[in-house]
């Protein structure tokens, strides 16, 4: 039984804004090792739209996690542009949150409350009163009311990517940027992650982008898709799994679409003539 | 039901079938309660006991081999030496002499960490401040601060002012070794955390690198107040300076001339008595209030 309220997710799609909360235009990436110069992307162009959960899905080695990592400002695109509200981003900020896959994400001197609560001091958007009042209120949402002050290094890998979520939540960033934030996960929690983000996500109406490798992951959390081609990542399709949530996952429809993203991940795609 | 012939070799004989069950799923109210650790085990936890242990093993030796021993030009027994101790700290102005030992060492200690936490914030925001770093580290970090002592009292007299230069140079070389490679080995998640937040460089070094790098900060902290302790009893034991009025070390230099073994051993028991109370008590308290409460550090 699936506790999100299917119908209100599916009904969302038709309200959203038209204009995009984040454009990227033609960006190409390019990372220099010791030796040479590597693309990780090449001409990626896509739009976010509020409310999104965008996914970027690609094999491992396809420059997915370096395109999130530029839209949060730690890597300078080579060529192209990257617009957050219209406004180019070349440095990191309050305003883009980044979930990361690593559990090492907390800092472990502040105890969960004040984790939740420390970006929020930091970009004084709120009153001393209420950051901690909204840090009250996400780390309840994330289940954690009962932990707020115990240290991150007592809690398990999961509890610890709550918090991450939470916090990263409680800011109300204009997008939230997830590296595999479940990857390190085991497969339970992973999915119980999963749902616990989409019902987060029923609340808040955050615009989210996330990147994975799991074709299944994509098709639950996403309501966007976005393949790339492997190495170096080149848009291959973008798709609309809006429809689906968990419960869908016996349906042919479901199914179909897995097998189609499937396909495009494993045959190789011929190379554009001009090479 | 049962398809296996009795005939066969036992081996080959499946496990029965079992039913099934289901339980009501409700928590044991008895699951929640918690039981406490027998008492030896929780005395047995407690640092100070331990150590404490360790010393009065200690003790018991020394006292006995001293007994056996019964020379007590050579080897005074740790009764008398705690006599002479008490006596010389209640009339002999060992007091004075401990007091004015630790203020040099404080002024010491705590410019050389200024010294070290300046050079590691350059060193941790710019390339060029590393390199200049590492290569000042490579220079002085080898060289025994008491080997720079005659240049000191050349350049700055008789005085606490060479013992300063002196404890400085024992001392920030070592905090700002250990501090860098602390930075160093901040994870890129929490920097980059941090920079998500909208940290600027100073603030990203005083909220993330110096909490994230504290045990090794620490580490470095306990090397250079144990070197700034060293040298400044040997600078004292040497040359007697600070203008007449020795510190402890030439209270220990002093006792040795007239053959007051007893007074030695007194003197040499005070430096140990501090360096355990600065390490088991200050230090402890510091590790034990962050980098263990934060789960950075066991034991």
């Amino acid at each position: 039984m699936n506790m999100i309220n299917q119908p209100q997710i599916k009904q969302a799609y038709s309200l959203t804004d038209t204009k995009p909360v984040l454009s990227l235009k033609d960006v190409t990436l390019r990372y220099q090792t010791d030796s040479s110069i590597v693309t990780a992307a090449y001409g990626v162009s896509f739009d976010v739209y509020r409310g999104d959960r965008f996914i970027l899905l690609g094999a491992s080695g396809c420059g997915k996690s370096s395109l999130l990592k530029a839209v949060g400002g730690f890597l300078n695109p080579a060529a192209g542009e990257i617009r957050l509200d219209g406004r180019i981003v070349d440095a990191p900020g309050p305003d883009r949150m980044m979930v990361f896959q690593e559990f090492d994400q907390l800092l472990p001197w502040k105890t969960i409350l004040q984790n939740v609560a420390y970006p929020m001091q930091k970009a004084r958007r709120w009153s001393p009163a209420e950051t901690l009042e909204r840090a009250k209120l996400f780390t309840a949402k994330v289940g954690l009311e009962k932990f707020a002050d115990a240290f991150p290094h007592t809690l398990s890998g999961g509890m610890k990517q709550r918090v991450a979520i939470a916090r990263a939540m409680a800011i109300e960033p204009k997008i939230l940027l997830m590296d595999e934030p479940f990857a390190a996960l085991d497969a339970l929690t992973r999915r119980k992650m999963q749902d616990d983000l989409l019902e987060l996500w029923n609340g808040t109406r955050s615009t989210i982008l996330f990147v994975t490798h799991s074709i299944e992951e994509t098709v639950i959390v996403g309501s966007r898709i976005l393949v790339l081609t492997p190495h170096p990542g080149q848009v291959r399709a973008e798709l609309n799994a809006h429809q689906f949530a968990y419960a869908d996952q016996g349906s042919g429809e479901f199914g179909s679409l897995c097998s189609r993203i499937h396909q495009m991940l494993f045959t190789p795609c011929p190379r554009h003539p001009k090479g | 039901m049962t398809t296996i012939d009795h005939d066969v070799d036992m081996v080959l004989r499946l496990p029965p079938v079992r039913d099934e069950f289901e339980l009501p799923s409700i928590v044991e109210p008895a699951a929640d309660l918690e039981c406490p650790l027998p008492l030896h085990v929780r005395i047995l936890h407690s640092t100070v006991v331990r150590r404490l242990i360790v010393v009065g093993i200690l003790a018991v030796v020394w006292e006995g081999y001293a007994t056996y021993l019964d020379n007590p030009l050579m080897m005074p027994r740790l009764s008398e030496v705690i006599v002479a101790l008490v006596s010389s700290l209640v009339s002999g102005g060992l007091g004075m002499r401990i007091l004015l030992t630790m203020k040099v060492l404080l002024i010491g200690y705590s410019a050389g960490i200024l010294a070290a936490a300046t050079i590691t914030i350059l060193a941790s925001t710019t390339r060029f401040g590393s390199d200049v770093l590492s290569t000042l580290t490579s220079m002085f970090n080898p060289l025994p601060a008491v080997a720079l002592l005659p240049l000191a009292l050349l350049w700055f007299g008789l005085g606490m002012g060479s013992l300063v230069f002196v404890i400085i140079n024992s001392v920030l070389w070592a905090v700002a070794l250990s501090t860098h490679t602390g930075f160093q080995s901040v994870s890129e998640t929490l920097r980059m955390a941090g920079r998500c937040f909208g940290l600027g460089r100073l603030s990203l070094v005083a909220e993330i690198l110096i909490p994230a790098a504290l045990p090794s900060i620490l580490a470095g902290l306990k090397i250079g107040w144990a070197f700034a302790w060293r040298t400044l009893i040997a600078a004292e034991l040497v040359f007697g300076v600070s203008s007449g009025q020795g510190g402890l070390g030439w209270f220990i230099y002093e006792n040795r001339n007239n053959l007051e073994t007893a007074n030695v051993f007194a003197g040499l028991l005070c430096v140990i008595l501090i360096g355990l109370f600065v390490e088991s008590v200050i230090f402890r308290t510091i590790e034990r209030r962050t980098v263990r409460r934060w789960g950075m550090q066991k034991f």
